[in-house]
C-alpha cells in the first residue's frame, strides 16, 4: 500500500537538487502540480458526481438545455488568468534559467562537446584562457577533427596549456559555472538531473549552460537526446567539490599537461576508436 | 436508386465541386513551396556568400525566356476557357495548342539549363555550390514536376478536341485553368528568388 | 502483409454489401476498388486495426527490453532475425535494434492508426452520410486516397530487408542522425524508405482532406446550414482544413530530408560534422525541427479533433440532452486548430532556439488550453441533468473525457517551457503522449466503432463483449501510463535502452516491471475488440435504423445503407442535438422530421401544429 501510495506522491521521486535556481524550478513544478490535482478532482468530481446523479432513470427526461453564455463566458476567463499567471511566473524563470543576457558573469568556464557516445570537456589551463578553438574563432571549426574535437589551433600561445577530460569533469562549488556546448557530430543533450539542467547541443552552433552548485558530491551526466544505438549509455560523471579542493585539482591537472607537453607526448585521447565506430 | 432522390443537388457554394476542390488543394500547394521559401530564406541568410556566388552562374536569359512562356501559356489557358464557355471549339483547340507549347518549351529550356548545369558541375551535392544548387534543382525540379503534370491532362483534353464533340467539360479545363495559372505564379516567385535576388551578380564569371 | 490487408478488408465486407443497385460491379470494384465512401471506411477500418496491432507489439518488445534488460524477449525471442538480437538465437534485443522498434512504434502509430482511424475512417464514413448525402463530393479521388496507404505501409515495412534496417532515428527524425550515412548516394536506407512512405501518406491525407472540405461545403442537404451539422463534422471539417494546409509543409520537409540521405546535399547538416566526409555543410539541423513540428504540433489537433466530436456526439445522445454550448464547441474548435499553428515551438524549448522565441512559444501554449477548457467545462455541462445511458459508446467517450484531462494537465506542465527544461525527453512526455493519444484519441476511436459499427454493417457490437473490453483497457491502460509520469520526475529519460546504465535510476526497476507487466495484458485486451468486431459481424443482432435513437442524419438511412445511402429525401429542419424537447413525447427529434418549435429561455419547445412542413423555426 505505502508503495502505491509513494507513486501517487509525485514529487517525492525527484532527484536531489543541488543548484541554485533548480529549486524555483521544483518549486514551479509544485505550483503546476497541485493546480492540476485540484483541477483534476474538481473536474473528476464533477463527472462522477453527474454520473451517479443522472443516471439512468426511465421517469425522468434529459434537460432540454443549450447552454448559458454568462456561464460560458465565466469559464473561459477564470482558466484565461490562472493560465496568465503561470505563464507570467514561468516566464520569470525562463529568462533567468535560459536568456543569455542572462548568463552570470563565468566564474569557471568550460567547453563541453557532446559525441557518439561521450562527452569531451575542455578546460582553459593554467592561464585561465582558451586559446584559438572552434569556440573562440568559428574559422577553427576547419580544424575539428576526431582526434581534435574542439578544433584547437596548437600553434597559439594560449591553447598549449588548454586541457581536456573525456566523460568526467569537475566544478567547484557556489560558483557560476558556465559552460559553452557543441556537438561533433549528431544533436545530443546535455542533462545534468541534480542540477535541473538540460540543453540540446547541436553541430555547429555553441549553447549557453550554466549553473551554480549548492553542494558538493558526485553526480551524473547524462544525454537526453536520441543519438543512436549508444544513446542510452552516454553517460558521464562529475563532482563538485570545495575551492580548494578544486584548485588542486587544477593544479595537478596543469601539472599533468605541461609533464606530457615536454615529453612531446601528444594529448591522450581514445576518441578516435570511438568516432570509428560511428555508424 | 439515389437517382430518384433528391439528395445530390446544385453545389451549395455555386462553385463546382471540382473547382472547390482544386481550390483547396492549391492552398496545400501554397504551402507545400512556402515550406521550400521558409528554407530558402533561412539557409540563404546564413549562406549569403555561397547563394550569392552559386546564383551567379544561373542564366538569368533563360529564365526570363521561360517566364515569358508561362505567362504566355496562361494567357493562351484563359483564352480556351474563356473559348470553351462560349463553345467556340475551334479556338478552344488552337488556345489550348498554344498553352501546351509553352509548357512543351519551357521543359524544353529547362532541359537544355539542367544539362549545361550537370555539364559544367553544379549539382547538388558539390562542394562550394552545395546548398545553393540543392535549392535550385529542387525547388525548380519540383516546379518542372508541376509542369509535367499540368502537361498530361491538356495532352488528353487536346487530343479528346479532335474528336466528333469536341471537348465538351468547360468546367473540367477551369479546374485545369486555376492548376495552370498557380504554376505559372510559383514560377513568378521561384524566379527572382532563384535567379534575381541576390546581388553583386556577375561577381562571377557566367556563359 | 498487404495480402493481410487485403484479405481481410475482403472479409469484413463480403457478403454483408447487399447494396442492391450494384450487383452490376464485379466483387473487385465493389470491395477492393469501390468508390463508395462506406466501403472506403472499412478498408481504413481493417488497415488501422492491422497497424494497431503492429504498432503494439513493437511496444510490448519496447516495454520488455525496458523492464528486463538483457533479458531474452519471451516466446518468440528464439525465432527472430540475428539482425534484431544480441547474438544468433540470444533472444536479447540490440540498442540499434531498440531505436529501430520506437521509431517505427511513434510512426506506425501515429501515421497509421490514428490518423487513418479518425481522419479516414471517420471522415469517410461520417461525413456523407451525417450531412445527408449519397456520397463525397470527388469518389474516385477518395478511393485513391485509401490506396496509397498499403503501398506506404509495405515501404515502411519493407526496410526490414535493407541494410541497416528500419528507421531508427525515432518519429521525429531529428537530423544530423537521420541524415548522417556512411552509405554510398543512391542507396535506399530505412530512413529513405521512411521519409518515401509517409510522403505518400501525407498525400493520402491531402487528398482526403480536400474532398472533405468541397463535400462539407457543397453538398450539405437541403436545409441544412453550417451551424446545423454534428460537431463530428465540424471537427471533421477544421481537421481537413488542418491537414490541407499543414501536411504540405512537412511533405517539403521530407524531400529535403530525403535529398540530404539520397543525395548528401546538406540541407540539414552544418559544416564540420567529424561523421562523414561526403558532405558539405552550410544547413542547420534546427530547420527540420521547425518544420516538422509545424506540422506535427497542428498534427496532434488532426488526431484528437475529430474524436472531441464523437465524443460530443456520443455524450449527447446518452445523455439526451443536447450539447452545452454548441457554438462555442464549434469557435473552441477552431479556436484550437488556429492557435494549433503557431505554437510548434514548445516541442524545441530546449533545442537550442533562441530563447526569446521560448517565451513566445510558450505564451501561445497556454493559450491553447484554454479552447480546450471550454470544451472539457461543456462536456460536463452536457452531463448535468441528463438521463445518462452507460453503453459501451458512452463508457469510452466519457473515457476519451477524463483521460483528455489528465493528459491535457500533464501537457501544461510542459507547456511552462523552465518546468520543460527539467521533463524534457523524459517519460513524463511519454505519459502525456499516452494520455492524450491513446486515452484521448483511442478511447474516442472505440466510442465511435462502437458507435457507429450498426450503421457500419447493419449488425450491432455485442455490448457485454464490449464492456469486457472497455474495463480491461480502462484499467490497464491507467496502470500502463500513469506509473510513466512518476518516471519522468525521477528523470528517466526517454527513447533509453536501458535505464540501469545510470546510479540515479537505479531505484526505477519496480515501477517498470509494473508497466510491462500492465502494458502486455493491455495489448492482450485488444483483442477481446478484435473478437468482438469479428463476431458481431456474424453473430451479432441485426441493427434496426435508428439504435441509439439519435438526431443525426445517417440514422434516417437504411439499417446497413448500400450506395446511395438514403432512401428517402432528406431535409433539415433543426439542429442536431434536440434531446428532451418540450411538448414532445420522444425524447428526440431528429433532423430531418418536420415540426415547428420555438425556442425560450435557451430551451427549445415544440409547437403543436406540427403538420406544416414548410415553415420550420431552428432553435438556436
Ligand atoms: C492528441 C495529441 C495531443 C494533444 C491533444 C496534446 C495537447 C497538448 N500538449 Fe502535447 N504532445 C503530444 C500530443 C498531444 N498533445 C505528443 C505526441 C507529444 C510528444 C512528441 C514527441 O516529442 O515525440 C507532445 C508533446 C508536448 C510538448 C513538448 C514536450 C517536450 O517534448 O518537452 C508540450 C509542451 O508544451 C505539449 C503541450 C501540450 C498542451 C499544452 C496541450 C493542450 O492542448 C492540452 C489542453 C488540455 C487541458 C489543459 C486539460 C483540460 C482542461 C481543463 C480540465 C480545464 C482546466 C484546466 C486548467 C485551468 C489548467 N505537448
Ligand atoms: C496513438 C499512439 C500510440 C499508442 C496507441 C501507443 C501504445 C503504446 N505505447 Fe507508445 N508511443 C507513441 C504512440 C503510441 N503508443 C509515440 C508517438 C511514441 C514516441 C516514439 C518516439 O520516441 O519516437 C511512443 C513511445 C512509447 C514508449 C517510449 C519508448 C522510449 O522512449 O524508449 C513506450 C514505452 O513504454 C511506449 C509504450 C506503449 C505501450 C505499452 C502501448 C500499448 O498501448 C500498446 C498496446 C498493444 C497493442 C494494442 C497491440 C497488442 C498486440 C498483441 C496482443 C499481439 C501480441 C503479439 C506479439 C507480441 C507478437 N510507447
Ligand atoms: Cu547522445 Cu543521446
Ligand atoms: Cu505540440
Amino acid at each position: 500500500m505505502s508503495e502505491v501510495l509513494r507513486v501517487l506522491d509525485m514529487l517525492a521521486w525527484f532527484p536531489e537538487n543541488i543548484s541554485t535556481f533548480g529549486g524555483e524550478l521544483d518549486a514551479l513544478f509544485n505550483i503546476i502540480y497541485y493546480i492540476s490535482v485540484a483541477i483534476f478532482f474538481l473536474t473528476f468530481g464533477i463527472l462522477i458526481y453527474f454520473l451517479i446523479k443522472y443516471r439512468f432513470n426511465p421517469n425522468r427526461k434529459g434537460y432540454n438545455y443549450h447552454g448559458n453564455n454568462i456561464v460560458e463566458i465565466t469559464w473561459t476567463i477564470l482558466p484565461t488568468i490562472l493560465f496568465a499567471a503561470i505563464g507570467v511566473y514561468s516566464d520569470d524563470i525562463w529568462e533567468e534559467t535560459k536568456y543569455s543576457s542572462r548568463v552570470p558573469k563565468p566564474d569557471v568556464e568550460i567547453l563541453v562537446l557532446g559525441k557518439t557516445y561521450g562527452w569531451y570537456f575542455l578546460y582553459p589551463g593554467a592561464d585561465g584562457k582558451f586559446g584559438r578553438n572552434a569556440f573562440t574563432d568559428r574559422s577553427a571549426r576547419a580544424l575539428m577533427s576526431a582526434t581534435n574535437p574542439f578544433g584547437i589551433d596548437s600553434s597559439d600561445a594560449a591553447s598549449a596549456d588548454d586541457f581536456t577530460t573525456e566523460n568526467q569533469f569537475r566544478v567547484p562549488v557556489n560558483a557560476n559555472i558556465v559552460m559553452r556546448g557543441s556537438s561533433i557530430d549528431v544533436l545530443h543533450s546535455f542533462f545534468l538531473p541534480n542540477m535541473r539542467v538540460k540543453q540540446d547541443v547541436v553541430p555547429g552552433t555553441w549553447m549557453n549552460i550554466w549553473y551554480n552548485a549548492f553542494k558538493t558530491g558526485k553526480f551524473e551526466l547524462a544525454c537526453a537526446e536520441l543519438c543512436g544505438g549508444g544513446h542510452y549509455a552516454m553517460r558521464a560523471e562529475y563532482q563538485v567539490v570545495s575551492a580548494s579542493d578544486y584548485d588542486a585539482w587544477l593544479d595537478q591537472k596543469n601539472g599533468e599537461v605541461k609533464a606530457a607537453r615536454e615529453a612531446s607526448v601528444p594529448p591522450a585521447d581514445t576518441a578516435a576508436a570511438a568516432v570509428a565506430s560511428l555508424r | 436508386m439515389s437517382a430518384a432522390l433528391n439528395l445530390s443537388h446544385e453545389p451549395i457554394t455555386k462553385i463546382a465541386n471540382g473547382k472547390l476542390g482544386m481550390w483547396a488543394f492549391l492552398g496545400s500547394e501554397l504551402m507545400f513551396f512556402s515550406g521550400f521559401f521558409g528554407a530558402f530564406i533561412v539557409l540563404r541568410n546564413s549562406n549569403y556568400e555561397v547563394f550569392a556566388n552559386g546564383s551567379s552562374h544561373l542564366n538569368v536569359w533563360l529564365a526570363l525566356i521561360n517566364t515569358f512562356f508561362l505567362i504566355g501559356s496562361s494567357l493562351t489557358m484563359a483564352l480556351c476557357i474563356h473559348a470553351a464557355e462560349k463553345n467556340d471549339r475551334s479556338k478552344q483547340q488552337l488556345f489550348l495548342g498554344l498553352t501546351l507549347l509553352g509548357a512543351l518549351g519551357f521543359l524544353v529550356i529547362k532541359t537544355i539549363e539542367y544539362s549545361d548545369k550537370w555539364a559544367h558541375g553544379y549539382f547538388p551535392s558539390q562542394e562550394n555550390h552545395t546548398l545553393f544548387y540543392s535549392f535550385y534543382f529542387m525547388m525548380t525540379g519540383f516546379h518542372a514536376l508541376h509542369v509535367i503534370g499540368g502537361i498530361i491532362p491538356m495532352l488528353f483534353m487536346w487530343f479528346r478536341g479532335y474528336s466528333k464533340k469536341g471537348y465538351p467539360y468547360p468546367v473540367k479545363l477551369e479546374v485545369l485553368g486555376l492548376y495552370w495559372h498557380f504554376v505559372d505564379l510559383m514560377w513568378i516567385f521561384i524566379f527572382p528568388a532563384l535567379y534575381l535576388m541576390i546581388p553583386y551578380h556577375g561577381a562571377g564569371g557566367h556563359h | 502483409m498487404s495480402t493481410a490487408v487485403l484479405g481481410s478488408a475482403e472479409a469484413t465486407t463480403h457478403g454483408h454489401g447487399h447494396d442492391d443497385a450494384h450487383h452490376d460491379l464485379p466483387w473487385f470494384r465493389k470491395y477492393l476498388f469501390s468508390t463508395d465512401h462506406k466501403v472506403i471506411a472499412k478498408q481504413f477500418l481493417v488497415s488501422s486495426l492491422f497497424f494497431l496491432f503492429i504498432g503494439g507489439a513493437f511496444a510490448l518488445f519496447i516495454r520488455w527490453q525496458i523492464a528486463y534488460p538483457g533479458k531474452p524477449v519471451p516466446v518468440i525471442g528464439s525465432i527472430m532475425p540475428d539482425t534484431w538480437v544480441t547474438e544468433a538465437g540470444s533472444g536479447v534485443i540490440t540498442p540499434e535494434f531498440y531505436a529501430q522498434l520506437l521509431t517505427m512504434h511513434g510512426t506506425i502509430m501515429i501515421f497509421f492508426v490514428i490518423i487513418p482511424f479518425a481522419v479516414g475512417m471517420f471522415g469517410n464514413f461520417c461525413i456523407p452520410l451525417m450531412i445527408g448525402t449519397d456520397d463525397m463530393a470527388m469518389p474516385r479521388l477518395n478511393m485513391w486516397s485509401f490506396w496509397l496507404v498499403p503501398p506506404a505501409g509495405m515501404i515502411m515495412m519493407s526496410a526490414f530487408f535493407v541494410e541497416g534496417g528500419y528507421a531508427a532515428a525515432g518519429w521525429t527524425s531529428y537530423p544530423p542522425l537521420s541524415a548522417v550515412i556512411q552509405s554510398p548516394t543512391f542507396t535506399l536506407s530505412g530512413q529513405t524508405l521512411w521519409l518515401i512512405s509517409l510522403f505518400l501518406v501525407g498525400f493520402s491525407s491531402i487528398m482526403g482532406a480536400v474532398n472533405y472540405v468541397t463535400t462539407v461545403l457543397n453538398k450539405r442537404a437541403k436545409g441544412m446550414k453550417l451551424f446545423d451539422m454534428p460537431l463530428t463534422v465540424w471537427a471533421l471539417f477544421i481537421t481537413a482544413v488542418i491537414i490541407t494546409l499543414g501536411t504540405p509543409v512537412l511533405a517539403a520537409a521530407f524531400a529535403m530530408l530525403f535529398m540530404d540521405n539520397f543525395l548528401h546535399t546538406s540541407f540539414f547538416l552544418p559544416d564540420h560534422l567529424v561523421t562523414s566526409s561526403k558532405y558539405f555543410g552550410g544547413g542547420q539541423p534546427v530547420l527540420w525541427q521547425h518544420l516538422f513540428w509545424f506540422y506535427s504540433h497542428p498534427a496532434v489537433y488532426i488526431m484528437i479533433l475529430p474524436l472531441m466530436g464523437i465524443a460530443s456526439d456520443v455524450l449527447a445522445t446518452f445523455s439526451r440532452k443536447p450539447i452545452y454550448g454548441y457554438k462555442a464547441m464549434v469557435f473552441a474548435i477552431a479556436g484550437i486548430a488556429f492557435l494549433g499553428f503557431i505554437v510548434w515551438g514548445h516541442h524545441m524549448f530546449q533545442s537550442g532556439m533562441n530563447p526569446l522565441l521560448g517565451t513566445t512559444f510558450m505564451l501561445s501554449t497556454i493559450v491553447i488550453a484554454v479552447p480546450s477548457s471550454i470544451k472539457v467545462f461543456n462536456w460536463l455541462g452536457t452531463l448535468w441533468r441528463g438521463n445518462i445511458k452507460f453503453s459501451t459508446a458512452m463508457l469510452n467517450a466519457l473515457a476519451f473525457v477524463s483521460m483528455f484531462i489528465i493528459g491535457g494537465l500533464s501537457g501544461v506542465f510542459m507547456a511552462s517551457a523552465p518546468v520543460d527544461i527539467y521533463i524534457h525527453d523524459t517519460y513524463f512526455i511519454v505519459a502525456h503522449i499516452h494520455y492524450v493519444l491513446f486515452g484521448g484519441s483511442l478511447f474516442g476511436i472505440f466510442a465511435g466503432i462502437y458507435y457507429w459499427y450498426p450503421k457500419m454493417f447493419g449488425k450491432m457490437l455485442n455490448e457485454s463483449w464490449g464492456r469486457k473490453h472497455f474495463y480491461w483497457t480502462f484499467i490497464t491502460f491507467n496502470l500502463t501510463f500513469f506509473p510513466m509520469h512518476v518516471l519522468g520526475v525521477a528523470g528517466h529519460m526517454r527513447r533509453i535502452y536501458d535505464p540501469n546504465v545510470y546510479d540515479f535510476l537505479k531505484g526505477l526497476g519496480g515501477i517498470n516491471e509494473f508497466i510491462t507487466i500492465a502494458a502486455i495484458a493491455l495489448g492482450f485486451s485488444q483483442l477481446i475488440l478484435v473478437f468482438n468486431v469479428l463476431w458481431s459481424l456474424k453473430w451479432g443482432k441485426k441493427a434496426p435504423r435508428n439504435p441509439w435513437r439519435a438526431n443525426t442524419l445517417e440514422w434516417a438511412a437504411p439499417a446497413h445503407p448500400g450506395h446511395g445511402n438514403f432512401d428517402r429525401d432528406i431535409t433539415v429542419y433543426r439542429g442536431p442535438y434536440e434531446f428532451s424537447v418540450e411538448g414532445r413525447d420522444l425524447d428526440y427529434w431528429p433532423q430531418w422530421e418536420p415540426g415547428k418549435s420555438i425556442s425560450v429561455h435557451h430551451h427549445t419547445v415544440a409547437v403543436s401544429d406540427a403538420s406544416e412542413e414548410s415553415s420550420s423555426v431552428s432553435n438556436h
